[in-house]
C-alpha cells in the first residue's frame, strides 16, 4: 500500500537532519562528556570546550530543547541514558558510531552535487581530524556488530573450519564471534596496517591472542592474500566495490584458499528490482556519497561475480532485512574457461 | 518530564538526515517536477535531470525506499500527496522552503566547527546555483496576506495615525496593516532594493496614496523617519544581539511622537530558551548562517524595550512562531 503523504510530514522530512547535525556536533566537541562531570552554565561549557560563547549557548538550548540535555537555573547536564550512550567510557557507548556518522553526513548532504557528478565530494575532515574519523569508522563497525555478531554466526549452522581468513577483518568483531564459536580454530586476520592495531586491542580484550594471526595489507592492490584458510569471511566490503573489484577480490580469496575451502560474504543482498530490502536502497546512496564506485548487489549479481572467480554452489546461507545476509560458495580447484 | 535515552532512540536520531538528504537533493535535481510531468525509468530521468545515470538509480531507489516515489516494473513515479507539495506550481508548495532547507543543511552538518569558531561557515552554492539559492531565500519570506491579516486581528483594534515599518520587506505586513486601519497612513523604510520592491507590492494593493518610502540602513542611521505613533518591527530582533536590539529600540523611541507604541513581530522563547522547538532550532540558524543574532524570550524582549523608554509590553502568542506579537508603550522618560 503507497503511503499517502501531507505537506506537514514533508516538511518534517525537509527539516529532520537538523536534530542529526545538533547530536553529532555535540558529540564532535564532546559536550556530554564535559556535562557528564558536572552541570554548567553555557558559559562554563564554552570556556571548558574552548569555544566560542554564543555558538556554546545556542548549541546548549537547541540539545535541550531535544531533550539530549537538562536546563535548570542555567545549569545544563545530559538527559537520563545519553552519559551510558554518548560518552567515550559509557556503558554500552555509541560515541564511535556517532562521530563516524558526523563524518559521513558531511558527505551526504553534498548528495545532489554526488548525484549529477555520479560520485562523493570531497568534503574534508571535521574538527577533530582525518586519523581521529578513520579510527571512530573502524570503532563504528565494532558497535553496530558486537552485540548480532553472535546470533548471526550461530545462525548460520555448525561452522566446521579449521583456519579462517577475516578479510578486512577491522575490529575483528566478526572474527572473535567465530573463534567463540570453533574453539579449536585459528583466525588469521588482514587488514590495513592503521587498522590493526584497533583488531588487535578488541582480541587482546577477549582473550583470544594465541589463537589470532594479524597480517597487514590492502586487499585491492596486493597480489596475493594470506594462504592457507579454509574459511574466508568478507564482511561488509563487497558494497564499497564495483562489480569488476569484487570479481578480482574473489579471484584473490579463490587463490588464497586451500582446496574445498568455504568463502562467506556478509552483506546487503538485494531483490533484482533493487528496492528491498529499504535499508539496502538507503546503503546504496551512501556508498554513493562515501566511495568511487561501490553498491549493492543482488543475489544473482552476487552468484555471477563468484562463479566468475571460480568458486561453485553458490547459496544465500542467511537472508537479512539488513548488512547481515551470508552467501555462501565453495572453491573448485579448476577456474571455469 | 524528561526522556530516558536508549541507544536505538540515539541511533534514529543520528540516521534521521538521510530521509532529509534524498528529499532535498531530489527536490534540487528536479526529480518531482520531471516526474509529474509524467513517471520514467531511472534512465531517462537521469536525463531530464542532468545527471549521473548510476547515481540517479541508486536515488530514486532510496526514494521508494522513503516512499516518496513509487516503484512499478522499473517505472518511478510520484507517491500520492506529493506532486502538490514538491513541485513548484503545486497547489500546496513547500518547494522554495525545501530548496533554501538544503542550502542550510549544508551548513548544519558543520556546526561542531561553527560553535567552535563562531559563526558563520562558508559552504558554497548549491548545484542550482548562487542566484536560485538567492531566490528560494527570498520566497521562504514571502508570507500570505491571509495570514497577516489574521494575526493582525488577533490584537484588537488598532489605534493610530501613522506607522513606521521598520525594515518593511515585501510591504506584507504594512499593506495589512493600513488595510486594517483605513484612515492611518504609513512610512516604509529599508534597503534601497527592497524599497523599490515594497513600491511595487504597495502600488498593487491600491494604497501608494497613503505610503511614504524612504530608504536606509536601521543599523547604521543615526535617525530613523520621525513622526510615527506606530513603530512596526518585524522579524527582526532575532537578526542581532541583544545589545544590537536596544541600539534599534532606541532609534525607535527617539523618531517616535509621544504616546507611541512599539510592535514587534518574531519568535518569542520560553524564559529558559528551549521553547517552542522551531525556535529553538532557528537559534542554530542563526548561528550557522550569521555573526549575531538568536532568538530572546519575553523576559528578554521587556528588559531591552524597559532599557530604551518602552513600558506595559504584552505578548501575543502565535500558533506560528514567527508571528508572536509583543506590543509596547513608548514612555516619554527614558531610564539611566
Amino acid at each position: 500500500m503507497t503511503k499517502e503523504w501531507t505537506p506537514d510530514e514533508l516538511l518534517e522530512i525537509s527539516r529532520a537532519y537538523q536534530r542529526t547535525s545538533l547530536l553529532m556536533a555535540a558529540a564532535e566537541l564532546d559536550v556530554f562528556s564535559v556535562l557528564g562531570s558536572e552541570p554548567m552554565s553555557a558559559d562554563r561549557l564554552a570556556t571548558v570546550l574552548e569555544a566560542d560563547r554564543r555558538g556554546t549557548a545556542l548549541l546548549a538550548d537547541a540539545l535541550a530543547a531535544l531533550g539530549f540535555l537538562e536546563k535548570v537555573d542555567d545549569q545544563y547536564s545530559p538527559a537520563p541514558g545519553i552519559v551510558e550512550a554518548l560518552t567515550a567510557d559509557g556503558e554500552a557507548s555509541i560515541l564511535p558510531y556517532v562521530l563516524h556518522g558526523a563524518a559521513c553526513a558531511r558527505s551526504w548532504v553534498q548528495l545532489a552535487d554526488s548525484v549529477e557528478m555520479g560520485g562523493p565530494v570531497n568534503t574534508g575532515p571535521g574538527i577533530r581530524g582525518a586519523a581521529a574519523e578513520q579510527a571512530s569508522y573502524i570503532e563504528a563497525m565494532e558497535v553496530v556488530n558486537r552485540r548480532w555478531a553472535p546470533e548471526v554466526v550461530a545462525s548460520l549452522g555448525p561452522p566446521v573450519f579449521e583456519h579462517m581468513l577475516d578479510v578486512g577483518g577491522g575490529p575483528a568483531t566478526w572474527s572473535i564471534a567465530f573463534a567463540r564459536a570453533v574453539p579449536a580454530a585459528r583466525i588469521t586476520l588482514y587488514d590495513q596496517p592503521e587498522v590493526l592495531p584497533i583488531s588487535r586491542r578488541h582480541v587482546e580484550a577477549a582473550g583470544l591472542t594465541d589463537r589470532f594471526t594479524f597480517v597487514a595489507g590492502d586487499f585491492y592492490s596486493d597480489d596475493a592474500l594470506p594462504a592457507g584458510a579454509d574459511l574466508a569471511w568478507a564482511s561488509a566490503i563487497a558494497h564499497q566495490s564495483s562489480r569488476q573489484q569484487n570479481r578480482d577480490l574473489f579471484a584473490k580469496i579463490h587463490a588464497a584458499l586451500a582446496p574445498g575451502g568455504h568463502i562467506m560474504v556478509r552483506d546487503v543482498v538485494m531483490d533484482d528490482a533493487r528496492i528491498a530490502p529499504p535499508f539496502g536502497a538507503m546503503f546504496a546512496v551512501h556508498m554513493l556519497v562515501m566511495t568511487e564506485k561501490g553498491g549493492t548487489f543482488s543475489l544473482a549479481e552476487l552468484s555471477e561475480d563468484l562463479e566468475a572467480a571460480g568458486f561453485v554452489d553458490v547459496e544465500l546461507a542467511r537472508e537479512a532485512p539488513d548488512m547481515s545476509s551470508v552467501v555462501r560458495a565453495r572453491k573448485t580447484d579448476a577456474l571455469p574457461k | 518530564m524528561t526522556k530516558e535515552w536508549t541507544r536505538t532512540d540515539i541511533r534514529w536520531v543520528a540516521r534521521a538526515h538521510m530521509p532529509s538528504a534524498i528529499l532535498l537533493a531530489a527536490a534540487e535535481l528536479a526529480v518531482f517536477e520531471e516526474l509529474a510531468v509524467a513517471p520514467m525509468r531511472a534512465p531517462e530521468l537521469a536525463t531530464a535531470v542532468g545527471a549521473d545515470p548510476r547515481a540517479t538509480t541508486m536515488l530514486a531507489d532510496a526514494l521508494v525506499a522513503t516512499e516518496l516515489l513509487d516503484k512499478n516494473e522499473g517505472t518511478h513515479a510520484l507517491a500520492p500527496g506529493t506532486a502538490d507539495v514538491l513541485t513548484a506550481k503545486g497547489s500546496d508548495t513547500i518547494l522554495p522552503y525545501v530548496l533554501h532547507t538544503a542550502n542550510t543543511m549544508r551548513i548544519w552538518a558543520r556546526l561542531a566547527e561553527v560553535v567552535l569558531e563562531g559563526g558563520p561557515v562558508e559552504v558554497g552554492h548549491s548545484i542550482r546555483g548562487a542566484e536560485s539559492d538567492r531566490e528560494a531565500y527570498i520566497e521562504t519570506m514571502t508570507v500570505n496576506a491571509h495570514q497577516a491579516a489574521e494575526v493582525i486581528a488577533a490584537l484588537g483594534p488598532l489605534e493610530f495615525e501613522h506607522m513606521l515599518d521598520v525594515g518593511c520587506g515585501p510591504a506584507t505586513w504594512a499593506i495589512a496593516v493600513l488595510q486594517a486601519v483605513p484612515g492611518a497612513r504609513a512610512t516604509l523604510y529599508d534597503l534601497p532594493d527592497v524599497v523599490a520592491a515594497a513600491r511595487t507590492h504597495v502600488e498593487a494593493a491600491g494604497l501608494a496614496d497613503r505610503v511614504t518610502f524612504v530608504s536606509g540602513d536601521f543599523m547604521i542611521d543615526e535617525a530613523l523617519p520621525a513622526g510615527a505613533d506606530l513603530a512596526w518591527v518585524g522579524a527582526i530582533p532575532h537578526q542581532y544581539s541583544r545589545q544590537q536590539n536596544r541600539g534599534l529600540f532606541a532609534k525607535v523611541h527617539a523618531a517616535m511622537q509621544p504616546g507611541g507604541q512599539i510592535v514587534i513581530r518574531d519568535i518569542v522563547m520560553n524564559e529558559d530558551h528551549t521553547k517552542p522547538f522551531f525556535g529553538a532550532m532557528f537559534a542554530i540558524l542563526m548561528l550557522v548562517r550569521m555573526k549575531t543574532g538568536g532568538t530572546f524570550s519575553f523576559e528578554e524582549f521587556k528588559e531591552d524595550l524597559a532599557l530604551t523608554g518602552f513600558e506595559g509590553a504584552e505578548l501575543f502568542r502565535h500558533e506560528r512562531p514567527m508571528d508572536s506579537i509583543i506590543r509596547a508603550r513608548r514612555i516619554d522618560v527614558v531610564p539611566d
